[in-house]
């Protein structure tokens, strides 16, 4: 049943993707869809950290918002074109990740957790006050769509949403041949039982700071695809409440999967924008979401696929066993 | 020649001297057992040897080289793998995977390597799912390599944690308790499993209060008592010796009264 | 100066000390890491406020109402939330509590406005003066209010059977079970106990500070610096942690600069995560195998 249901669903969702653009007639809908495609970035790069790692981090939006003001200040104050912008964006990120990975090392759970809430905040409060660099609540605008290759311009949102699947697409091969590798697995290790994990040869403060500083880097560039798509950025993005939002993301989807985070990303983002009416219920809605997912559905909806198809597949040996014995 | 080596190895935890200046040695492919009551510090000593502690005082020495000290992934690639009291495996990942984890030290790729799936990394990945899928089948496990690992039972479990600390290819290997509730049979199983991997040239060090398994597969035994060694000597020696049988026949009494 | 800091700081002191000993309660006899105390907090002081401002109430007479309600939403608290929650990993047990913290400060806003509001109090104008400084009623009350709390649950826990029956479990919790110590009655006491500690601080608080639906954020915040610093499920250290978190606050304020305060508790979180992760009165360093 599985492999070649597998490949038609993957090949449906291939051709939707790649015709979206045509399909669409609402500039509205190309929005959302971008900003889907962001959220995927993020929930896919927090989940290395948290879902792979199992080390729980609720800053995220720090690295999201470095990498956007990076970005955008680079581009605004030197003629940087934003493919070099986008890489060194994403590598000032990657150094932040080290920044945070460092001093929390030996920390695990409620520790771990409230430093990376100390982080986050520390990070929006710098982005926030230091008025002279990042212009505070007033943020930053004016910011130049990427530089034109072969001649297509990315202002035109179609452009921008190729671009963004081919990032995607490269992103999703690349995290795919890094988890399952010795790193994955030493990751997985690390989140099932550290102290395991240690005596059999995995050095715990490699891995767990590989796990940050690449989280950090796709978070970062995915700060520069932003700023460079809504071309005005402020603080007001980069708060908890995006962390978390992200961390529901991940968590619903189901953690350490790959489709995981793109299935919560898309959910989620889809949710957020559908109930743009209620304005701050949607706050409320979070907390309700984060709550149950955590006592009902602690593996998200790809722990709950993966349960079922268990379930089924135990039935059919049962079913096969019993056959035998009646043949018998 | 000597594999192992514990010099005046003590450790102190705040007031409570935990392991008390233990000097043994361990031959090379030898089967050796370390006994005593509970809470004399066996595990203390495991503990001590992959370097979950630090001594306090005194070394631990692999084969000439200083190991106490170092970190415990570093002891593990040193050559020095273990199994604990209370079955550490990952229950929710599937035995192969378990495996495979466990061979983390022999899979010669780095970061980048698995990054961009470069071709020693293929080439090493498929090195080490072979030697895990041999592996396994030595211990008859290879049935069951796609099943979780918390869905064993208990007794396969045990052998799984042992198989995952041999896909080390480990010079030493040290079992705490492999036969804790396991019935006559699975005993009898787990000692031909252990003269079995003597027989590929593995040292091992056990710590194990069913004496039927001890006597039964130990070339020489160090007996502890309160963080103290009190006796050395083949299983023969140690069940004469009069303090080992007051250490043991004297906790007895106290849990009688 | 220093005695009117020191006076200000034990004030403080006795707000931190008592978010903290709920905090620390829950997590060392549930082993729930209970990311919405600050919610409860918040709730006592709205609670309070409603009494105060539109029923009317006698200033003490509310804060016996609010100990009731707090106590109701202990236990609520207890079978909604902690219940499901218990036995799963600690990661989950976070993302949990903090959805519900997440869901009451947004509740909250909604159904209080984010606005701070104040609570009038006759006594924020009474005055009495000791050793030559000038103290206002209110937050005498407050000092007084949790030392009497102080007091009574430390004779709670050491002299009542119940009392025994949390230290037993949070010395071991397989153990009390098969003791045949009703878990689910110490969890609900435990919760209704941190729940009432910490809806009196907001409520005594609030005619101090003004009372807001994201009150209780910082206060968590700086709550768990405490228990960290005093070590998690450390009722001693928690009591400690809490005056020795307030004085330093008060001292930052007066001697250096109010703006300052809030950084103390980071401060002191970042040293502690530092130098002793296990909080000052831990004994234990080592992870047991």
């Amino acid at each position: 049943m599985n492999k070649y249901i597998k490949w038609i669903l993957g090949a449906a969702v291939l051709v939707f993707v790649l015709v979206f653009p045509f399909i669409v007639s609402k500039a509205y809908h190309m929005h959302i869809a971008l900003m889907i495609g962001i959220h995927i970035l993020l929930a896919l790069s927090l989940n290395l950290v948290t879902g792979y790692c199992g080390q729980l981090s609720i800053g995220h939006a720090a690295f999201y918002g470095v990498g956007a003001y990076t970005s955008a200040l680079l581009t605004l104050t030197f003629p940087i074109p934003f493919w070099v912008a986008f890489f060194i964006a994403a590598i000032v990120s990657a150094f932040f990740g080290l920044l945070l990975g460092l001093p929390t090392l030996r920390l695990k759970g409620a520790y771990l957790v409230i430093s990376t809430l100390g982080f986050g905040e520390i990070i929006r409060l710098i982005l926030l006050n230091w008025i002279d660099v990042t212009r505070g609540p007033m943020g930053i605008t004016g910011i130049k769509a990427p530089d034109s290759i072969f001649g297509l311009d990315f202002a035109n949102k179609t452009n921008y949403y190729y671009l963004m699947v081919l990032i995607i697409a490269i992103v999703l091969i690349l995290m795919r041949l890094v988890t399952n590798s010795r790193t994955g697995r030493a990751w997985i290790a690390i989140r099932e039982d550290q102290l395991a994990a240690e005596v059999m040869g995995i050095h715990l403060a490699k891995y767990k700071l590989i796990a940050f500083v690449a989280s950090a880097f796709v978070a970062g560039f995915t700060g520069s695809l932003y700023a460079h798509y809504v071309r005005f950025i402020s603080p007001d993005t980069f708060v908890l409440s995006e962390s978390i939002a992200v961390v529901i993301m991940v968590l619903i989807g189901g953690m350490g999967t790959l489709v995981g985070p793109i299935i919560g990303a898309i959910g989620i983002t889809y949710l957020l924008e559908a109930l743009r009416d209620l304005g701050q219920w949607r706050m409320v809605l979070y907390g309700l979401i984060l709550f149950f997912c955590a006592v009902y559905l602690p593996k998200g909806l790809m722990g709950l696929y993966n349960y079922a198809l268990i379930k089924i597949k135990s039935k059919r040996e049962a079913s096969v066993v019993k056959a035998n014995e009646g043949g018998i | 020649m000597n594999l192992l080596q514990l010099k005046d190895l003590t450790i102190t935890f705040g007031g409570l001297t935990a392991v008390d200046h233990v000097n043994f040695n361990v031959e090379k492919n030898q089967i050796f057992g370390l006994i005593g009551p509970n809470g004399s510090g066996k595990t203390t000593i495991f503990n001590l040897i992959t370097g979950i502690y630090k001594p306090t005082k005194g070394e631990v020495y692999l084969e000439d080289e200083q190991v106490s000290g170092l970190r415990p992934d570093q002891v593990a690639s040193k050559g020095i793998t273990r199994t604990f009291q209370n079955i550490r495996l990952f229950k929710e990942l599937t035995v192969l995977e378990n495996v495979l984890i466990g061979s983390h030290c022999m899979i010669k790729t780095g970061f980048v390597d698995d990054l961009f799936g470069t071709p020693k990394k293929r080439k090493e990945e498929k090195l080490a799912l072979e030697r895990a899928r041999e592996l396994l089948a030595f211990f008859h496990l290879d049935t069951v390599e796609n099943e979780m690992a918390g869905s064993l039972p208990y007794g396969k479990q045990r052998e799984l944690e042992i198989v995952r600390a041999l896909a080390a290819q480990p010079k030493l290997l040290l079992l705490d308790e492999p036969a804790a509730g396991m019935n006559p049979q699975e005993s009898q199983n787990l000692m031909q499993l252990i003269f079995k991997i003597r027989d590929t040239g593995l040292t091992v060090l056990i710590v194990e209060h069913d004496m039927k398994v001890v006597m039964g597969i130990c070339d020489r035994l160090a007996v502890l008592n309160y963080g103290k060694k009190i006796a050395e000597g083949t299983p023969a020696e140690i069940q004469r010796n009069e303090e080992v049988i007051e250490a043991y026949l004297g906790r007895k009494e106290e849990n009688n009264a | 100066m220093f005695l009117q800091q020191l006076i200000n700081g034990l004030v403080l002191g006795s707000i931190y000390t008592s978010i903290a000993l709920g905090l620390t309660m829950i997590y060392g006899i549930l082993g729930i890491i209970n990311w919405a105390h600050g919610e409860l907090y918040m709730i006592g002081a709205f609670a309070a406020l409603y009494l105060i401002m539109i029923v009317e109430l006698p200033y003490f007479a509310a804060l016996l109402a609010t100990v009731v309600i707090m106590a109701i939403f202990g236990f609520l608290l207890d079978k909604l939330v902690f219940s499901p929650l218990r036995g799963k990993s600690d990661n989950t047990i976070i993302l949990g509590t903090l959805g519900i913290s997440f869901f009451l400060q947004n509740l909250g806003i909604i159904i209080f406005s984010p606005n701070p509001q104040g609570i009038t109090s006759v006594y924020n104008n009474m005055n009495l003066n000791i050793f030559g400084v000038t103290v206002t009623y209110s937050r005498m009350i407050i000092l007084v209010v949790t030392i009497v709390f102080i007091i009574f649950l430390n004779w709670f826990i050491g002299n009542t059977k119940t009392g025994k029956a949390m230290r037993a479990t949070s010395q071991d919790y397989t153990a009390a079970r098969l003791m045949g110590i009703d878990i689910k009655f110490v969890s609900v006491v435990t919760t209704i106990i941190g729940a009432a500690l910490a809806g009196i601080a907001g409520s005594l608080a609030g005619p101090i500070f003004l009372v807001y639906p994201t009150m209780g954020i910082l206060m968590v915040t700086k709550a768990f610096a405490v228990v960290i610093l005093g070590g998690l499920g450390n009722v001693g250290g928690a009591i400690f942690g809490g005056f020795i978190l307030g004085i330093a606050e008060a001292m930052a304020a007066g001697y250096i600069s109010s703006a300052l305060k809030d950084i103390v508790a980071f401060v002191i979180l970042i040293l502690v995560l530092i130098i002793k992760p296990e909080g000052i009165f831990s004994k234990y360093a080592v992870e047991k195998v």
